[in-house]
């Protein structure tokens, strides 16, 4: 991999994105005005400050990214190939990581910019609603718990997104696919609590009561880096040229 | 002469179908090779293989001096391609997508700029040079992808089918950069085409390929006159006054002669046989009170060559 290409590849991904914004898609744009406004003003200025410390900020914020992410990860691959590019992309000199990497991370870092700014943006919101001339700040273990979510749970869907954009046939298949793994996340929690054991549940509520939410955020984000990163690997370990430009 | 492609038995199934079946081709370095075939022949596999994006089955190709099998991004690095579509960025303009393209080759900023410059003012481009290239015709998103393949001063051009969808005009100034390129910067090219005026005329060597075998390969000359012995080359035009139907049947009914038509244009048209000459046919024509004007034998083209093979 050639840090290099990746910012090639990550600097077409943003181009476009950009034009598709600035040029003819207003929909992306209304979504995105929607998202900011009800997320960056509304929501904090009808909850005052306690979204700061009840957690919700970490769905919140990882929500927003993953919704901002589902087009276009679901097109990176599958994109290309509708529109016939990908076949010249693969006969360039990049190489497979740098593609695969390049893409996930055009997508995911602008995603990322957006939400945290949406999350910056709240708290001047909340500031000006409920401050009354006082500095109101988050806590380290929230501010820090929020960005490591806004990172990580929208990378778990890019790390998806791109495998199941890598062979589908049409963006609309990718698209339906990660539809399924959102919703499967959503539903996790409640799978959970109903197929384990009673007694597993409990002591899993024991155990995130037994430590403070820092150490249990410090744990959720190493899993989920964990898993960012296996799931990464897993496309590259699948990133077949001859394969990709068969499909 | 150093060979730019070397191949050795190079063959690609998929499951039960053999769509390259041990292809062996030397193409000289600073040459053009035109591979035709109808489609479905096996050209683009073999582009895909030549490229590494495809392994082979079995078998090798050495591009450039480098195996494709261990060395496919040295390849893919030292080469530019067209292959079946554009495959041009439609959401980005001319010049970004050359500006991409530019970049994934290393060249800097300043070398982008005046290399895009220069493909696009000649391609004719340069005044859409910001539109996005969605806008385009399809002979125009050719000409970008040309541009493209070029950008980078590649040392092998592959170009699938480039001349399509270009006007008569383009397609002309296109088959002289070709030859410019191949005489000033001694870059190989590997052409497909459909067009075999087009091979003709620009390929020092063609090959002719059908269900994934290769049929022919030499100079278009060579295969002229490799068709010369063949059934394209006993081919005999009459150009003749008082010609009737009746004689035309006599000269049908001759041994020598395999079939006779009258074209639209009055001309005589004879396929001999094997080892027959038209004197007899000429004399019968004469007794017949035909005033024989001339008498010439065709010369057989690539494209009589290539139906030749088809049809064999």
């Amino acid at each position: 991999m050639r840090p290099g290409d990746v910012r090639t590849v990550m600097w077409k991904e943003l181009r476009e994105l950009g034009d598709a914004l600035t040029g003819g898609s207003r929909a992306q744009l209304v979504v995105l005005a929607f998202v900011g406004v009800f997320f960056g003003v509304i929501s904090p200025m009808r909850r005052g400050a306690a979204w700061f410390t009840d957690g919700s900020a970490v769905l919140s914020y990882a929500f927003i990214g993953m919704v901002l992410l589902m087009q276009p990860i679901a097109d990176v691959f599958a994109g290309e190939r509708e529109r016939h590019t990908l076949e010249t992309l693969l006969s360039t000199r990049l190489d497979d990581s740098s593609i695969v990497l390049g893409k996930l991370l055009g997508v995911l870092a602008p995603v990322c910019a957006a939400t945290t700014l949406v999350y910056a943006v709240a708290i001047v919101a909340t500031n000006i609603e409920f401050g009354h001339g006082q500095l109101l700040l988050p806590p380290f273990w929230s501010v820090a718990t929020t960005l490591a979510a806004i990172v990580l749970i929208p990378g778990l869907m890019a790390a998806i997104g791109v495998n199941a954009s890598m062979h589908a046939n049409t963006v609309r298949k990718a698209a339906q696919m990660l539809s399924l793994f959102v919703m499967g996340l959503v539903f996790l929690p409640l799978i959970v609590t109903q197929v384990f054991p009673r007694a597993w549940v409990t002591r899993l509520v024991a155990l995130l009561n037994g430590h403070s939410p820092a150490q249990v955020g410090l744990a959720v984000g190493a899993g989920l880096l964990a898993l960012d990163i296996g799931i990464v690997l897993l496309a590259l370990a699948r990133f077949r040229r001859g394969r990709l430009a068969l499909d | 002469m150093q060979s730019a492609i070397r191949t050795q038995g190079l063959t690609r199934d998929f499951g039960k179908l053999r769509a390259l079946d041990g292809l062996e081709l030397e193409v000289p370095a600073g040459s053009i090779f035109g591979f035709l075939g109808p489609n479905g022949a096996g050209k683009t596999t073999t582009i895909r293989l030549l490229l590494g994006l495809l392994e082979p089955t079995s078998g090798s190709a050495e591009i450039l001096g480098h195996d494709v099998a261990t060395a496919g991004d040295r390849v893919r690095a030292a080469a530019g391609a067209l292959l079946e579509h554009p495959g041009v960025y439609e959401r980005l303009t001319a010049e970004r997508n050359l500006e991409y393209y530019g970049r994934i080759y290393g060249l800097g900023r300043v070398e982008i700029a005046a290399r895009s410059r220069e493909l696009l003012e000649h391609f004719g481009l340069w005044e859409q040079r910001a539109k996005r290239a969605g806008e385009f015709s399809r002979g125009m998103k050719q000409k970008l992808a040309i541009a493209r393949a070029m950008l980078h001063r590649p040392k092998l051009l592959f170009l699938d089918e480039p001349t399509a969808g270009l006007d008569p005009a383009s397609a002309a100034a296109l088959r002289d950069d070709l030859l410019a390129l191949v005489a000033h910067e001694e870059v190989t090219i590997f052409l497909t085409t459909h067009n075999l005026d087009e091979a003709e005329r620009v390929c020092g060597l063609v090959g002719v390929i059908r269900a994934g075998k290769m049929q022919a390969l030499g100079a278009p000359a060579a295969l002229r006159t490799q068709a010369g012995t063949g059934a394209a080359g006993r081919r005999v035009e009459i150009v003749a006054t008082g010609l009737t139907e009746e004689l035309r049947a006599a000269v049908a009914a001759r041994p020598e002669v395999e079939s006779a038509s009258t074209r639209p244009d009055g001309v005589l048209e004879l396929a001999l046989r094997e080892g027959g000459r038209p004197a007899a046919v000429v004399a019968l024509l004469v007794a017949g009170g035909a005033g024989v004007d001339e008498v010439r034998r065709v010369t057989p083209s690539l494209e009589s060559v290539y139906l030749e093979l088809m049809e064999a």
